[in-house]
Protein backbone atom coordinates (compact mmCIF):
# COMPACT_ATOMS: atom_id res chain seq x y z
CA UNK A 1 0.00 0.00 0.00
CA UNK A 2 1.15 3.75 -0.76
CA UNK A 3 1.17 6.10 2.30
CA UNK A 4 -0.80 8.35 -0.03
CA UNK A 5 -3.57 5.44 0.42
CA UNK A 6 -2.53 4.77 4.21
CA UNK A 7 -2.75 8.23 5.23
CA UNK A 8 -6.39 8.10 3.83
CA UNK A 9 -7.51 5.05 5.55
CA UNK A 10 -5.43 6.40 8.86
CA UNK A 11 -8.52 7.95 10.46
CA UNK A 12 -10.87 5.08 10.14
CA UNK A 13 -8.32 2.57 11.05
CA UNK A 14 -8.00 4.56 14.46
CA UNK A 15 -12.03 4.35 14.66
CA UNK A 16 -12.00 0.31 14.06
CA UNK A 17 -14.04 1.00 10.97
CA UNK A 18 -12.10 -0.47 8.10
CA UNK A 19 -13.30 -4.12 6.84
CA UNK A 20 -10.43 -6.71 8.15
CA UNK A 21 -8.56 -7.31 4.86
CA UNK A 22 -7.67 -3.46 5.09
CA UNK A 23 -6.76 -2.89 8.59
CA UNK A 24 -4.21 -5.67 8.04
CA UNK A 25 -2.66 -3.99 5.24
CA UNK A 26 -2.31 -0.95 7.14
CA UNK A 27 -1.29 -2.55 9.80
CA UNK A 28 1.47 -4.24 7.91
CA UNK A 29 2.77 -0.48 6.58
CA UNK A 30 2.71 0.62 9.54
CA UNK A 31 5.36 -1.09 11.12
CA UNK A 32 7.59 -0.30 8.08
CA UNK A 33 6.72 3.43 7.69
CA UNK A 34 7.77 6.38 10.05
CA UNK A 35 5.87 8.95 8.44
CA UNK A 36 2.45 6.75 8.27
CA UNK A 37 2.70 5.94 11.78
CA UNK A 38 3.76 9.37 13.38
CA UNK A 39 0.22 10.67 11.32
CA UNK A 40 -1.08 7.31 13.52
CA UNK A 41 0.14 8.94 16.47
CA UNK A 42 -1.49 12.66 15.60
CA UNK A 43 -4.53 11.38 15.55
CA UNK A 44 -4.47 9.37 18.60
CA UNK A 45 -2.81 12.77 20.05
CA UNK A 46 -6.26 14.73 19.39
CA UNK A 47 -8.07 11.77 20.94
CA UNK A 48 -6.31 12.14 24.09
CA UNK A 49 -6.26 15.83 24.08
CA UNK A 50 -10.54 16.09 23.48
CA UNK A 51 -10.59 14.30 26.95
CA UNK A 52 -9.98 17.74 28.27
CA UNK A 53 -13.23 19.27 25.99
CA UNK A 54 -15.08 20.99 29.27
CA UNK A 55 -18.12 19.61 30.26
CA UNK A 56 -21.45 21.15 30.76
CA UNK A 57 -22.97 19.76 34.18
CA UNK A 58 -26.72 19.58 33.87
CA UNK A 59 -29.09 22.61 36.01
CA UNK A 60 -31.11 21.99 38.91
CA UNK A 61 -34.47 22.89 36.98
CA UNK A 62 -33.64 21.58 33.34
CA UNK A 63 -35.64 18.76 33.91
CA UNK A 64 -38.70 20.49 35.56
CA UNK A 65 -38.03 23.25 32.71
CA UNK A 66 -39.06 20.72 29.94
CA UNK A 67 -41.81 19.26 31.56
CA UNK A 68 -43.37 22.61 31.52
CA UNK A 69 -42.66 23.52 28.23
CA UNK A 70 -44.12 20.17 27.11
CA UNK A 71 -47.54 21.27 29.58
CA UNK A 72 -47.15 24.84 27.30
CA UNK A 73 -46.88 23.29 24.13
CA UNK A 74 -49.79 20.54 24.49
CA UNK A 75 -52.46 23.41 25.86
CA UNK A 76 -50.87 25.68 22.73
CA UNK A 77 -51.54 22.91 20.56
CA UNK A 78 -54.95 21.66 22.26
CA UNK A 79 -56.43 25.26 21.92
CA UNK A 80 -55.27 25.78 18.22
CA UNK A 81 -57.37 22.64 17.51
CA UNK A 82 -60.21 23.83 19.14
CA UNK A 83 -59.85 26.86 17.27
CA UNK A 84 -59.81 25.22 13.71
CA UNK A 85 -62.81 22.77 15.02
CA UNK A 86 -64.76 26.46 15.65
CA UNK A 87 -63.74 27.64 12.53
CA UNK A 88 -65.06 24.47 10.64
CA UNK A 89 -68.28 24.50 12.69
CA UNK A 90 -69.23 28.11 11.64
CA UNK A 91 -67.64 27.88 8.12
CA UNK A 92 -70.19 24.61 7.38
CA UNK A 93 -72.79 26.77 9.51
CA UNK A 94 -72.46 29.69 7.06
CA UNK A 95 -72.42 27.24 3.65
CA UNK A 96 -75.84 25.75 5.13
CA UNK A 97 -77.59 29.18 5.68
CA UNK A 98 -76.52 30.60 3.03
CA UNK A 99 -77.76 27.74 0.76
CA UNK A 100 -80.64 27.69 2.77
CA UNK A 101 -81.78 31.13 2.64
CA UNK A 102 -80.41 32.11 -0.19
CA UNK A 103 -81.55 29.80 -3.12
CA UNK A 104 -85.03 28.35 -2.36
CA UNK A 105 -86.02 24.92 -3.82
CA UNK A 106 -86.62 24.82 -7.07
CA UNK A 107 -90.67 23.42 -7.26
CA UNK A 108 -91.52 26.18 -4.98
CA UNK A 109 -89.98 28.50 -7.67
CA UNK A 110 -92.17 27.00 -10.33
CA UNK A 111 -95.56 26.78 -8.28
CA UNK A 112 -95.47 30.18 -6.58
CA UNK A 113 -94.11 33.12 -9.07
CA UNK A 114 -92.88 36.22 -7.65
CA UNK A 115 -96.35 38.88 -7.36
CA UNK A 116 -94.66 41.21 -9.85
CA UNK A 117 -94.37 38.72 -12.46
CA UNK A 118 -98.48 38.19 -11.51
CA UNK A 119 -99.17 41.38 -11.71
CA UNK A 120 -97.28 41.57 -15.18
CA UNK A 121 -99.33 38.85 -16.17
CA UNK A 122 -102.80 39.26 -15.66
CA UNK A 123 -102.19 43.61 -17.34
CA UNK A 124 -100.97 41.14 -20.17
CA UNK A 125 -104.17 39.01 -20.34
CA UNK A 126 -106.73 41.78 -19.52
CA UNK A 127 -105.13 44.05 -22.48
CA UNK A 128 -105.09 41.20 -24.99
CA UNK A 129 -108.17 39.48 -24.36
CA UNK A 130 -110.22 37.80 -26.56
CA UNK A 131 -106.75 38.06 -28.58
CA UNK A 132 -105.15 35.46 -27.50
CA UNK A 133 -104.84 32.55 -30.16
CA UNK A 134 -102.28 32.37 -33.03
CA UNK A 135 -100.94 35.73 -32.33
CA UNK A 136 -99.82 34.87 -28.87
CA UNK A 137 -98.82 31.20 -28.77
CA UNK A 138 -95.70 32.13 -26.44
CA UNK A 139 -97.48 33.63 -23.66
CA UNK A 140 -99.97 30.53 -23.51
CA UNK A 141 -97.74 27.99 -23.29
CA UNK A 142 -95.79 30.82 -20.64
CA UNK A 143 -98.74 30.89 -18.51
CA UNK A 144 -99.50 27.85 -18.27
CA UNK A 145 -95.73 26.33 -17.02
CA UNK A 146 -96.15 28.51 -14.04
CA UNK A 147 -99.15 26.79 -12.81
CA UNK A 148 -102.56 27.26 -11.25
CA UNK A 149 -102.16 30.33 -9.06
CA UNK A 150 -100.85 32.84 -11.73
CA UNK A 151 -103.89 31.96 -14.13
CA UNK B 1 -10.01 -26.93 40.46
CA UNK B 2 -9.26 -22.83 41.78
CA UNK B 3 -9.13 -21.82 38.14
CA UNK B 4 -12.58 -23.39 37.11
CA UNK B 5 -13.85 -21.81 39.86
CA UNK B 6 -12.72 -18.11 38.88
CA UNK B 7 -14.19 -19.47 35.47
CA UNK B 8 -17.24 -20.21 36.41
CA UNK B 9 -17.55 -17.00 38.88
CA UNK B 10 -16.75 -14.62 35.26
CA UNK B 11 -18.80 -15.70 33.71
CA UNK B 12 -21.85 -15.23 35.91
CA UNK B 13 -20.83 -11.87 36.26
CA UNK B 14 -20.91 -11.65 32.65
CA UNK B 15 -24.17 -12.97 32.28
CA UNK B 16 -25.31 -10.89 34.96
CA UNK B 17 -23.76 -7.61 33.67
CA UNK B 18 -25.82 -8.74 30.41
CA UNK B 19 -28.73 -9.36 32.30
CA UNK B 20 -28.55 -5.82 33.65
CA UNK B 21 -28.21 -4.05 30.52
CA UNK B 22 -30.93 -6.60 28.87
CA UNK B 23 -33.15 -5.06 31.85
CA UNK B 24 -32.12 -1.50 30.97
CA UNK B 25 -33.32 -1.70 27.23
CA UNK B 26 -36.65 -3.88 28.34
CA UNK B 27 -37.37 -1.03 30.97
CA UNK B 28 -36.63 1.86 28.04
CA UNK B 29 -38.95 0.38 25.99
CA UNK B 30 -41.43 0.11 28.39
CA UNK B 31 -40.90 4.23 29.28
CA UNK B 32 -41.05 4.82 25.60
CA UNK B 33 -43.96 2.87 24.73
CA UNK B 34 -46.01 4.92 27.70
CA UNK B 35 -44.39 7.99 26.98
CA UNK B 36 -46.44 7.44 23.82
CA UNK B 37 -49.81 7.21 25.65
CA UNK B 38 -48.75 10.11 26.99
CA UNK B 39 -47.43 9.54 30.15
CA UNK B 40 -45.07 12.85 31.04
CA UNK B 41 -43.79 11.02 34.22
CA UNK B 42 -42.51 7.74 32.04
CA UNK B 43 -40.92 10.59 29.86
CA UNK B 44 -39.58 11.92 33.13
CA UNK B 45 -37.35 9.23 33.45
CA UNK B 46 -36.44 9.12 29.65
CA UNK B 47 -34.94 13.03 30.16
CA UNK B 48 -33.06 12.07 33.16
CA UNK B 49 -31.29 8.96 31.34
CA UNK B 50 -29.99 11.35 28.47
CA UNK B 51 -30.20 14.88 29.56
CA UNK B 52 -26.40 14.85 30.07
CA UNK B 53 -25.50 13.34 27.30
CA UNK B 54 -28.09 15.48 24.83
CA UNK B 55 -26.65 18.94 26.36
CA UNK B 56 -23.19 18.15 25.89
CA UNK B 57 -23.70 16.96 22.66
CA UNK B 58 -25.48 20.45 21.97
CA UNK B 59 -22.95 22.37 23.67
CA UNK B 60 -19.79 20.60 21.73
CA UNK B 61 -21.79 21.20 18.62
CA UNK B 62 -22.24 24.71 18.92
CA UNK B 63 -19.70 25.92 21.50
CA UNK B 64 -21.78 28.12 23.30
CA UNK B 65 -23.09 27.35 26.78
CA UNK B 66 -25.98 29.59 26.31
CA UNK B 67 -27.76 28.06 23.65
CA UNK B 68 -26.76 24.68 24.78
CA UNK B 69 -29.58 24.50 27.59
CA UNK B 70 -32.55 26.05 25.68
CA UNK B 71 -31.60 23.87 22.76
CA UNK B 72 -31.02 20.57 24.84
CA UNK B 73 -34.30 20.99 26.41
CA UNK B 74 -35.95 21.95 22.96
CA UNK B 75 -34.21 18.49 22.09
CA UNK B 76 -37.00 16.83 24.25
CA UNK B 77 -39.86 18.83 23.87
CA UNK B 78 -39.62 17.46 20.19
CA UNK B 79 -39.17 14.25 20.78
CA UNK B 80 -41.65 13.95 23.53
CA UNK B 81 -44.47 15.75 20.70
CA UNK B 82 -43.06 13.52 17.78
CA UNK B 83 -42.51 10.24 20.25
CA UNK B 84 -44.93 8.17 18.43
CA UNK B 85 -42.78 8.37 15.45
CA UNK B 86 -39.87 6.26 17.09
CA UNK B 87 -40.53 2.50 15.43
CA UNK B 88 -37.54 1.60 17.52
CA UNK B 89 -35.55 1.07 13.96
CA UNK B 90 -32.70 2.76 15.93
CA UNK B 91 -31.83 3.18 19.48
CA UNK B 92 -33.41 5.60 21.11
CA UNK B 93 -30.36 7.92 22.09
CA UNK B 94 -29.58 7.73 18.07
CA UNK B 95 -33.20 9.40 17.51
CA UNK B 96 -32.36 12.02 19.94
CA UNK B 97 -29.01 12.71 18.39
CA UNK B 98 -30.37 13.40 15.45
CA UNK B 99 -33.38 15.64 16.75
CA UNK B 100 -30.80 17.39 18.18
CA UNK B 101 -28.39 18.46 14.96
CA UNK B 102 -31.24 18.93 13.08
CA UNK B 103 -32.15 21.85 16.40
CA UNK B 104 -28.66 23.09 16.33
CA UNK B 105 -28.20 22.57 11.95
CA UNK B 106 -31.28 25.34 12.44
CA UNK B 107 -29.31 27.52 15.11
CA UNK B 108 -26.19 27.36 13.23
CA UNK B 109 -27.73 28.98 10.52
CA UNK B 110 -30.19 31.16 12.61
CA UNK B 111 -26.76 32.95 13.78
CA UNK B 112 -24.81 33.74 10.67
CA UNK B 113 -28.04 34.90 9.41
CA UNK B 114 -27.52 37.61 12.34
CA UNK B 115 -23.91 37.17 12.72
CA UNK B 116 -23.80 36.74 16.56
CA UNK B 117 -20.50 37.49 18.32
CA UNK B 118 -21.78 36.82 21.86
CA UNK B 119 -19.28 35.84 25.00
CA UNK B 120 -19.19 32.98 26.54
CA UNK B 121 -21.48 32.36 29.32
CA UNK B 122 -20.13 32.08 32.72
CA UNK B 123 -22.28 29.43 34.40
CA UNK B 124 -20.23 26.74 32.56
CA UNK B 125 -18.74 24.01 35.16
CA UNK B 126 -16.25 21.72 34.44
CA UNK B 127 -15.89 18.92 36.85
CA UNK B 128 -12.43 18.31 38.98
CA UNK B 129 -11.42 15.42 40.41
CA UNK B 130 -8.09 16.64 41.74
CA UNK B 131 -6.73 19.07 43.96
CA UNK B 132 -4.21 21.20 41.04
CA UNK B 133 -1.62 24.15 41.77
CA UNK B 134 -3.35 27.75 40.66
CA UNK B 135 -0.48 27.68 37.74
CA UNK B 136 -1.55 24.08 36.49
CA UNK B 137 -4.97 25.14 36.72
CA UNK B 138 -4.49 28.15 34.74
CA UNK B 139 -2.65 25.83 32.20
CA UNK B 140 -5.35 23.31 32.24
CA UNK B 141 -8.18 26.18 31.75
CA UNK B 142 -5.62 27.41 28.41
CA UNK B 143 -5.50 23.67 27.42
CA UNK B 144 -9.75 23.22 27.48
CA UNK B 145 -10.04 26.75 25.89
CA UNK B 146 -7.57 26.31 23.33
CA UNK B 147 -9.40 22.66 22.31
CA UNK B 148 -13.02 24.36 21.94
CA UNK B 149 -11.74 27.23 20.13
CA UNK B 150 -10.19 24.66 17.46
CA UNK B 151 -13.52 22.48 17.13
CA UNK B 152 -15.30 25.36 17.29
CA UNK B 153 -13.75 26.61 14.38
CA UNK B 154 -14.51 23.39 12.27
CA UNK B 155 -16.91 24.37 9.47
CA UNK B 156 -20.07 22.85 10.78
CA UNK B 157 -20.22 19.76 8.01
CA UNK B 158 -16.94 18.26 9.84
CA UNK B 159 -17.61 19.29 12.97
CA UNK B 160 -20.90 17.35 13.81
CA UNK B 161 -19.10 14.15 12.38
CA UNK B 162 -16.47 14.58 14.31
CA UNK B 163 -18.28 15.42 17.65
CA UNK B 164 -20.26 12.56 17.18
CA UNK B 165 -17.42 9.99 16.64
CA UNK B 166 -15.12 11.92 19.16
CA UNK B 167 -17.18 12.29 22.09
CA UNK B 168 -20.41 10.19 21.84
CA UNK B 169 -18.45 7.60 20.39
CA UNK B 170 -20.56 6.63 17.36
CA UNK B 171 -20.17 4.30 14.72
CA UNK B 172 -20.17 5.30 11.23
CA UNK B 173 -23.48 3.85 10.42
CA UNK B 174 -25.18 5.66 13.09
CA UNK B 175 -23.53 8.85 12.48
CA UNK B 176 -24.40 8.01 8.63
CA UNK B 177 -27.99 7.62 10.20
CA UNK B 178 -28.00 10.64 12.18
CA UNK B 179 -26.81 12.79 10.05
CA UNK B 180 -28.58 11.49 6.47
CA UNK B 181 -25.01 11.47 4.64
CA UNK B 182 -23.95 8.22 3.01
CA UNK B 183 -20.88 6.14 5.02
CA UNK B 184 -18.10 7.35 2.44
CA UNK B 185 -18.57 10.60 3.60
CA UNK B 186 -18.70 10.24 7.54
CA UNK B 187 -15.21 8.57 6.90
CA UNK B 188 -13.79 11.22 5.22
CA UNK B 189 -15.19 14.45 6.66
CA UNK B 190 -13.81 12.62 9.61
CA UNK B 191 -10.19 12.19 8.20
CA UNK B 192 -10.35 16.30 7.06
CA UNK B 193 -11.86 16.97 10.85
CA UNK B 194 -8.82 15.70 12.32
CA UNK B 195 -6.40 16.91 9.51
CA UNK B 196 -7.16 20.37 10.40
CA UNK B 197 -7.47 19.73 14.10
CA UNK B 198 -3.75 18.35 14.04
CA UNK B 199 -2.33 21.83 12.55
CA UNK B 200 -4.39 23.57 14.78
CA UNK B 201 -3.31 21.94 17.54
CA UNK B 202 0.05 20.95 17.33
CA UNK B 203 2.36 22.58 19.67
CA UNK B 204 -0.80 21.80 22.31
CA UNK B 205 0.13 19.48 25.19
CA UNK B 206 -2.23 16.77 26.31
CA UNK B 207 -3.36 17.35 30.10
CA UNK B 208 -1.61 14.18 30.75
CA UNK B 209 1.61 16.25 29.88
CA UNK B 210 0.77 18.96 31.88
CA UNK B 211 0.44 16.59 34.61
CA UNK B 212 3.66 14.53 34.65
CA UNK B 213 5.61 18.32 33.87
CA UNK B 214 4.14 19.61 37.21
CA UNK B 215 5.50 16.18 38.72
CA UNK B 216 8.74 16.16 37.92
Amino acid sequence: MRCSEVKRLLSAYFDGELPTDKSIKVREHLKSCKSCAIELENIEKIHRLMGAFPILEVGPYFESQIIDRIEKENKRRKFSFGLKLTAGFAICGLIFFLMTFRYPPKEDMNLQPTPVLNTYIQEYMETYNGHIGRNNPGLIVSVSSLGENSR
Amino acid sequence: MEYFHVLIRHLSQRSDKRQVILDMEEKEELLIERAKKGDVSAFSELIKKYERYVLNLVYRTLGRAEDAEDIAQETFVKAYLHIKKFKGESKFSTWLSKIAMNLCMDKIRERSNREENLEEGVWLTIPQDNYYSPEETVERLEIQEKIKNAVSSLPEDLRMVFILREFEDLSYQEISEILNIPMGTVESRLHRARMRLKSLLKDLKTVEEVTEKSEV
